[in-house]
């Protein structure tokens, strides 16, 4: 048994390596001096991602701020500040008060691991910090609520309002029709959340129901008006949304080709409630692609 | 009660030098022992005192230390008592627990003693205190506090203002930390806490009676007349107000003090130093300066009235006029700041902080991402409308059994079978059925079976008329 183990232990790899390394003259090796531990021995990129722990970055001189280097006359965002800012903006503002209050975070850490005691202006300008957080959430809770309660508010005064638009879209005067138009822009992205521009990443977020509803709206607008002007035969109503996305990509010339182009090859089949959303994400992103194909070959 | 203490105490003074050491102490304790402590002490000594007789035994002794928030063993408590038993009476007097108490009330560790509170109150474990909690406690002490008494027992802990009241942000948590640490930060805070450095500050006021200078109506450059104490008369520049303790620090009224080497400023060689003192509010009164004919004249407002709000081009502030109360055509104006106010590294441009970036465009689509909303609501929240998507419906219902073999076969048996048919009784059959119970029913004679049956047509027979109403529509 013992043998075995020997003879095992001897025929491996590693031994054979080792008694190749045998030393034969010490006096040959040269050995390089030792490497302190100290800070002076140590090289830190100036972009390493933890010197935003430190108030100025990598040119920071100090571990800790004295009271005087601390900014602790300015005030935090007030409400009626915060108010006026987009969402971007306050996801930047919450975003650099998290950062600040990191760094302060980590000096009173440093700090006490050296017997400072008082952290009182460090925890001042923290106070300042977390309540411009607090009233960035308030601020975002305030925007969501109003639209939740818009949802149920607006209602009749929505279908009323829709009717009249209706109403003075069909019936303008040519000269009028450009603004009218603009009008309707602004009028599907206010009442139905189309985007005047659609973005490939903001599908997700953009098709909803709304969103179909307003397609049904917009698209049957459109050629209302173009059938009232011109003498085109064109076979109403509109089938669902796949006659009716042309209406809101192109212009209406062209949409109603494309949809007799549709009925005649006989693809233009009712989808059922759960495709739409699907479709409607997939004709849009090949849409979107094809016009920056073109953009870019021109 | 007390007589007999003193008598005792007395008696110790002679007996043994060590405890003369102690009635040394008692000078100390008498110095350091704030009065509430003091009355605490006395009263819980007063309410465990079940016979009066001025004396505590083991049981009454161990429970008045617990009221006082120390938890002994029943070897402490023994050995307290032995220390003082003089007669073998196993009791101990008001003076010599008193003298325990205030002794280990000094010892005691004030971080330790906020800890203690909170586990005190903190039932549920949360690590904070809301309101439901010291309710709970407020019961079980018996005590009848008031909702608003029990909100300001919060708000005098809450720091960051979230309405319950958490440890500090930057206060670690010592048991959390390895045994060789831990002493490290013990010892350092124990640096601070020495005798001779306490009562450097005086009592903290709660956060929600704190005001802001511009509310207290006295700010850094006023002129302040010092109407009690041991300054009485003096008139003084204010050189700051603190709205944690609602005092002031008047130019040339200092005493010299203890400092301990934390606070020390920079040059700082000795632990003695100028330090001015802190004067509270309600012993000054403000003071504006006049001059009139190259003479100086001060007028010191009694009390002043804070109203008409403006905006202060120095402070950068709404701040309200301040006049001499009863005299309101006297406005003691605001003192220019020491330091002007000027952008600074956490400062925002005005141009930027003024552009207004959003604007409520469309109600057909949040303002706010759909990923951002559990940050704002709580997506736990037991008032929340919960909606099940179609794999939780599903594991909900179930899934349905496949069938057994002789279930098939059963199945396929009943299939076989004629369905049964239910047809209306044809008329001859009724009236057959009508004769014979008519028949039977002549026969009876007892009114009671009578009166039974009678009640028993009149019953509703549900299934009785569920068959009719089959019966009927499959007629129609």
């Amino acid at each position: 048994m013992v043998n075995i183990i020997l003879n095992r232990s001897i025929s491996s790899s590693s031994c054979l390596l080792a008694r190749s390394l045998k030393f034969k003259d010490l006096s040959k090796i040269k050995l390089r001096e030792p490497i302190l531990p100290t800070i002076n021995n140590f090289e830190v990129s100036p972009d390493h991602p933890l010197w935003q722990f430190f108030p100025q970055g990598s040119n920071t001189t100090t571990p800790i701020r004295q009271s005087e280097d601390l900014d602790l006359d300015s005030r935090g965002w007030t409400s009626a500040e915060l108010r006026r800012k987009s969402f971007e903006d306050l996801h930047k503002i919450w975003y650099l008060c998290l950062k600040e209050r990191n760094i302060l975070a980590r000096e009173v850490r440093t700090g006490e691991s050296i017997g400072m005691m008082d952290f009182s202006r460090f925890n001042s300008i923290d106070i300042k910090l977390i309540k411009t957080q607090k009233r960035i959430k308030q601020v975002l809770l305030e925007r969501q609520i109003a639209y939740e309660r818009s949802q149920i508010d607006f209602t009749e005064e929505k279908t009323k309002y829709l009717q009249e638009f209706r109403e003075s879209f069909l019936n303008c005067e040519e000269g009028e029709f450009e603004e009218q138009y603009e009008k309707l822009i602004r009028l599907q992205y206010a009442f139905f959340g189309i985007p005047p521009e659609l973005k490939v990443e903001n599908l997700d977020e953009d098709i909803t129901i709304n969103f179909i509803n307003g397609l049904e709206y917009v698209s049957n607008l459109k050629l209302e008006r173009y059938l009232k002007n011109n003498d085109v035969e064109f076979e109403m109503p509109l089938n669902g949304p796949m006659e009716q996305l042309p209406f809101l990509l192109f212009d209406v010339e062209e949409a109603i080709n494309q949809v007799k182009t549709l009925r005649e090859e006989g693809i233009n089949i009712k989808l059922k409630k759960i495709e739409i959303i699907p479709f409607l994400k997939n004709a849009i992103t090949k849409h979107i692609e094809q016009e920056e194909e073109g953009e870019t070959t021109m | 009660m007390s007589f007999i203490g003193r008598e005792r105490i007395s008696s110790n003074h002679s007996v043994t030098p060590q405890k003369n050491n102690r009635v040394n102490n008692n000078t100390i304790i008498k110095n350091e022992l704030l009065d509430e402590q003091k009355a605490e002490i006395r009263e819980a000594f007063q309410m465990f005192d079940m016979n009066g007789d001025g004396c505590l035994d083991y049981h009454e002794l161990k429970v008045a230390f617990r009221s006082l928030g120390f938890d002994l063993s029943k070897k402490e408590v023994l050995d307290i008592i032995k220390e003082y038993d003089m007669d073998d009476s196993r009791l101990i007097t008001y003076d010599n627990f008193y003298k325990t108490v205030g002794e280990m009330i000094i010892r005691r560790d004030p971080i330790e003693e906020i800890r203690r509170a909170f586990k005190l109150f903190d039932v549920d474990g949360t690590g904070s205190i809301s309101l439901r909690n010291l309710r709970k406690v407020s019961k079980d002490l018996g005590e009848n506090l008031t909702d608003e008494e029990l909100q300001a027992m919060i708000d005098e802990f809450d720091f960051d203002e979230d309405g319950e009241s958490t440890k500090n942000r930057f206060m670690r948590d010592i048991s959390k930390y390895t045994e060789s640490h831990k002493k490290e930060i013990i010892k350092m805070k124990q640096i601070t806490s020495m005798p001779t450095f306490q009562n450097f500050f005086p009592d903290k006021l709660p956060r929600s009676k704190q005001k802001t200078q511009f509310e207290a109506g006295i700010i850094e450059g006023d002129f302040a007349y010092i109407s009690q104490g041991k300054h009485k008369g003096k008139i003084a520049q204010v050189l700051n107000y603190s709205t944690e303790y609602d005092t002031v620090a008047l130019s040339n009224i200092t005493s010299q003090k203890l400092l301990p080497k934390t606070f020390w400023p920079e040059g700082q060689t000795s632990h003695v130093m100028e330090f001015p003192d802190f004067i509270p509010r309600k012993d000054i009164k403000v003071a504006g300066k006049e001059k009139v004919d190259e003479k100086i004249n001060y007028i010191v407002a009694d009390e002043i009235v804070l109203k008409d709000k403006y905006y202060d081009e120095r402070y950068k502030k709404w701040i309200p006029r301040r006049f001499i109360k009863h005299h309101e055509n006297i406005e003691i104006p605001w003192p220019n700041p020491s330091n002007v106010l000027e952008d600074n590294e956490l400062s925002t441009p005005e141009e930027i902080v003024m552009e207004k970036t959003f604007e409520f465009q469309s109600i057909g689509k949040s303002p706010i991402p759909s990923d951002c909303l559990n940050e704002l609501r709580n997506p736990y929240s037991k008032y929340k409308i919960k909606k099940l998507d179609g794999l939780q419906v599903s594991k909900l219902n179930g899934v349905e059994m496949p069938m057994t073999k002789e279930q098939k076969i059963w199945k396929l048996k009943q299939e076989e079978k004629p369905k049964k048919e239910l047809v209306p009784l044809s008329d001859d059959i009724k009236e057959f059925i009508g004769e014979k119970m008519a028949n039977h029913l002549n026969k009876i004679e007892s009114p009671e079976l009578k009166l039974h049956l009678e009640h028993l047509s009149k019953l509703r027979n549900r299934d009785f008329e569920n068959t009719m109403k089959k019966i009927n529509g499959n007629n129609l």
